[in-house]
């Protein structure tokens, strides 16, 4: 008789599910809309620095510019990574 | 930004001049307040057109950018704590961790670029002032020295108080008749730099 019981709680019983949402899974959907709002203005900040480095032209522009180059580089591998550790969670 | 930097040399052309704004030149300068500085030019200067000074917004009004950036990297802490899912969760927590490295650094960038560019110059010929507002949008306006009516400083508050920082406004004549330099350093100095430059433009001595 014990030996029938386990045999029968070892099956796999399948709920019939009541309909159940994963908080984890609904933090992703904002996630990716930041990342791709982050990536957008980041463009947006580098775009703005060009033309006001055309219209006031001092001796650290270049420093200016290069943090705006480094920014976006970084924004974008950052984006990446994040989407990769969100495709694996 | 609040390094002290030795001031520029005055060039030839004001060296002549009897004012006192050229002591105030003369005092320490830092990125905020610079004066006579060197290969600076802007859209429309002219060859013979000499810079006389640039200041921008003083460094402390910028404090509360700089704490909200911090604040950002304790976000994945919170998080963690709000939502006890996340601990069990390595991979979403990384994800928040870069997250909050990546508005630590926006936050950074933008405070240091709207320094930078929210930038006023005062030349021998005009005031200019140039105004970062966003990523989308910035404003310069521009008022020659003959058009300038009078000039006023407001220092304010508590901030204004310890640190030195005023706004300067400046009345031009026409339909758009405001120049606002917003909370800069010494705005007192400045004003008089303005007054005495007026006085010499009226003079025909510069």
């Amino acid at each position: 008789m014990n030996d029938a019981n386990r045999f029968l709680d070892k099956l796999n019983i399948q709920q019939v599910g009541v309909f159940s949402v994963d908080l984890l899974n609904i933090l992703k959907i904002p996630l990716f809309f930041f990342l791709i709002g982050n990536i957008l203005f980041a463009l947006l900040l580098f775009l703005r620095v060009r033309i006001l480095v055309d219209t006031f032209n001092a001796a650290e522009n270049k420093m200016i510019q290069a943090i705006v180059l480094g920014y976006i580089f970084l924004t974008i591998i950052g984006s990446l990574l994040a989407v990769l550790f969100l495709i694996l969670s | 930004m609040a390094k002290k930097e030795s001031p520029n040399q005055i060039p030839k052309k004001f060296r002549k001049l009897n004012k006192s704004f050229l002591d105030h030149l003369q005092e320490n300068n830092s990125s905020s307040f610079m004066s006579f500085p060197k290969g600076l030019t802007f859209l429309g200067k002219e060859k013979e057109e000499s810079v006389i000074l640039i200041v921008r917004t003083h460094w402390i009004m910028y404090l509360p950018h700089m704490l909200a950036a911090f604040f950002s990297l304790v976000l994945p802490f919170l998080f963690k704590m709000v939502i006890p899912e996340l601990s069990g969760n390595i991979s979403l927590f990384i994800v928040f961790f870069i997250l909050s490295g990546m508005i630590f650094m926006t936050i950074s960038v933008f405070t240091i670029i709207k320094w930078y560019f929210n930038v006023n110059i005062i030349t021998d010929q005009r005031v200019v002032d140039l105004d970062f507002t966003s990523v989308l949008s910035h404003t310069s306006s521009e008022a020659r020295l003959e058009r300038i009516e009078d000039v006023t400083h407001k220092q304010i508050g508590l901030l204004g108080s310890i640190f030195d920082i005023g706004t300067v406004y400046i009345q031009t004549a026409g339909a758009k008749s405001e120049i606002e330099f917003d909370n800069i350093p010494r705005p007192r100095e400045v004003q008089d730099i303005l007054y005495d430059l007026l006085e010499s433009k009226q003079k025909g001595e510069i």
